[in-house]
């Protein structure tokens, strides 16, 4: 059976900054049937928190970062961030929504190469409500140790520097969730530790709820918050079943 | 960061499609605004040119435009000349040796003689007289200006103004002296005449002039018409001893006519009049320079210019094309800019602006350098055009046209741009990120 967790499992106490209910989605492959990716009766996640979220390969975690963040829509379900139920948003409030209270970060960093480390988080700033804070850009960036690359495009930093760019960018828009899809993954086992500190570190400073995803045992563990996906994802329990295993 | 920020480091992340692209329609661009402004300038100069202060034209039987075009441009040939008596026919008594006014001297306001087939170093030499500059215009109802020194008296035989092209390419002041040839630059040299009047600059025709007191043209080898046998009544009546040519001997290649009203009867109608009746004799023929080059104008110049205006509005679709291929070719990479954008909060109207302010930019740019470039031919070209039109065309020289281009190219450049705009438009950013 699976876990759902409740505000109850946070350890600050705090009322839930995410909040999933019964949110389902399907994928229908061409001539295939729709194939349930995410069904999740309840997760909840307080602000402050700092999760991971432990999930094989086609477990649904980067569908459910896209649900969470609003670039996918549930077939079924609601989905709350800060109290508002994004599902019933239309897209470019959505998006708006994304830009002002939604950090991401990606496993490939995903940084516009033609812009520099602190047109990177400019260019953030640029979609959000708030006005654009060069200051502020500037500052997080000397946060995360960059203070000296503020004009180096992408292609001239390292592999590390450029996920702390990523970081910085995520928190550009001082939002209240900052979501990260495997962001250690393209990194080596030396700058890991690096980046799981930085994300934990500007997220507590910040007061910013991290929502970790991973496949990785040793990156969940370093979390006080740690969840498996299988636990409370029935779809996967379902594929489990059919594909004869155990749920 | 604003919109125009954003599209402009796309440009320049890929700065050289962009560079090329742009390139392309800089290319266009100058070939569009130096048709245009060649055209335009041509085509000014030609309308401006026929109301220098005379309406009408008298010459040899020939072609009206080949009279026009020698008369006024100082270009093509000379038809042939006419004769004295015909010049005579439009002077009042009081201009005339006997004191009797000639058949259309009422009809007449202006009637200016020129004498042409000499040259100097290249440029037409004029023998006329100080009414030319006295009386008639160089333009707008102006009178001619003098940059240095003055009008030639008609007693000052020997006496030559220059036109502002002329002295400046051959770097000669007032004072110096200049001797034509005759028929050629390489024909037998006549006197020297000497400089004493420079012209302000015009922008027509007179700019490339050098114009003599005919009456030292006159008096060049190969210029008094044989007669046979005794003089006629007409050199009984020259004054004696006074050295120059009999009238007998004398013709002119046209003579630059204003026409006058007859009493009662309209301007129009008595030049039409007037043209009639001597087109309808044997002697010469009258010309309307503002008809002729209408015609000109109507049947070649503009024809032309509206041909290559379309081949030059082809090669700026086509590179607006250019664009296009640019920037789908580019697609790959721009979907996974744009899906980073959308990832970050951007609305789908704002990649949708991003694309087309960047199409719009490299239009703008490219039209902005295919301006400053296709000026720059006219700058370079302006001499050659110069010295064979007779019109006046430097980098400065502008056309209303060349207003249009500016909505043109960001039409064009958005309509280039609408295709790989809706597909940033349609990006699907879990697709492009996942």
């Amino acid at each position: 059976m699976a876990v759902a967790p409740t505000p109850s499992s946070s350890p600050t106490g705090s009322g839930p900054v995410i909040e999933l209910a019964d949110v389902r989605k399907a994928f229908t492959v061409p001539g295939g049937e729709p194939l349930t990716i995410l069904d999740i009766p309840s997760l909840q996640i307080a602000a402050g928190d700092l999760v991971a979220l432990e999930g094989q390969s086609g477990s649904g975690k980067s569908t459910l970062l896209n649900v969470i963040s609003g670039i996918m829509r549930p077939d079924a379900g609601r989905v709350v961030i800060g109290g508002i139920d994004i599902t019933r948003l239309a897209e470019p409030q959505r998006d708006r929504l994304r830009a002002d209270r939604i950090g991401l970060v990606f496993q490939q960093f995903n940084l516009l190469p033609g812009f520099t480390a602190l047109e990177n988080v400019l260019v953030a700033m640029a979609f959000g409500t708030r006005p654009t804070d060069r200051g502020r850009a500037a500052a997080l960036l000397t946060a995360v140790g960059l203070g000296d690359r503020l004009h180096h495009k992408p292609a001239a930093l390292s592999i590390g520097q450029q996920q702390r760019v990523a970081v910085a960018r995520a928190l550009a828009n001082r939002p209240r969730v900052l979501l990260a899809d495997e962001p250690t993954a393209s990194i080596d086992p030396a700058h890991q530790q690096q980046v799981i500190d930085l994300l934990q570190t500007t997220c507590r400073d910040e007061g910013v709820a991290l929502l970790v995803v991973t496949h990785a045992p040793e990156v969940a563990s370093q979390f006080p918050v740690r969840y498996r996906l299988e636990d409370f994802n029935r779809a996967v329990a379902a594929h489990a079943l059919a594909a004869g295993g155990q749920p | 960061m604003s919109l125009l920020g954003i599209a402009w480091r796309n440009i320049r992340q890929r700065a050289l499609t962009s560079g090329l692209t742009a390139l392309s329609m800089a290319l266009g661009v100058a070939l569009v605004v130096a048709t245009l402004v060649t055209g335009g300038v041509v085509k000014q100069a030609f309308e401006s040119g026929a109301g220098l202060g005379y309406n009408m034209i008298i010459g040899a039987k020939g072609s009206p435009l080949q009279l026009v075009l020698n008369s006024v441009y100082l270009i093509s040939k000379p038809i042939e000349n006419i004769s004295w008596q015909t010049y005579e026919a439009f002077l009042p008594s009081t201009e005339r040796a006997d004191g009797v006014d000639g058949t259309w001297a009422a009809s007449t306001e202006t009637a200016v003689p020129i004498c042409m087939g000499d040259y100097y170093r290249g440029h037409r030499v004029v023998g006329t007289n100080a009414a030319y500059f006295d009386r008639l215009r160089r333009g707008n109802g102006q009178p001619f200006a003098f940059a240095a020194g003055a009008n030639f008296r008609d007693d000052d035989r020997y006496a030559a103004v220059l036109g502002s092209q002329v002295a400046a390419t051959l770097n000669i002041a007032v004072g110096d002296a200049i001797a034509p040839t005759h028929g050629a630059d390489d024909g037998k040299v006549h006197d020297p005449f000497q400089v004493v009047g420079i012209l302000a600059r015009t922008d027509t025709p007179v700019d490339r002039g050098v114009f003599v007191n005919m009456e030292g043209f006159y008096l060049q080898d190969g210029h008094a018409k044989p007669v046979a046998g005794t003089d006629t009544a007409e050199t009984a009546a020259e004054p004696p001893g006074d050295g120059r040519l009999p009238f007998s001997q004398r013709e002119v290649t046209a003579i630059l006519l204003e026409t006058a009203s007859l009493p009662g009867l309209p301007a129009e109608l008595t030049a039409m009049g007037l043209r009639n009746a001597i087109n309808e004799g044997r002697d010469a023929q009258a010309a309307l320079p503002i008809a002729e080059i209408r015609v000109l104008l109507d049947l070649f110049v503009t024809p032309l210019e509206l041909l290559l205006l379309l081949v030059t509005t082809l090669v700026v679709i086509v590179s607006s094309v250019g664009i296009l291929v640019s920037m789908v070719g580019s697609s790959l990479e721009r979907s996974r800019d744009v899906a980073i954008m959308r990832a970050l909060g951007a609305r789908r109207r704002v990649v949708l602006a991003t694309v087309l302010i960047e199409a719009i930019l490299l239009a703008v740019g490219g039209g902005g350098l295919g301006w400053l470039l296709g000026h720059a031919v006219v700058g370079l070209i302006g001499p050659w055009i110069a010295t064979n039109a007779g019109v006046a065309a430097g980098f400065f020289s502008f056309t209303l046209a060349e207003l249009l281009l500016v909505p043109l190219l960001i039409v064009l450049a958005i309509l280039a741009a609408l295709l790989p705009a809706v597909a940033a438009y349609r990006t699907d950013v879990a697709r492009w990120l996942g």
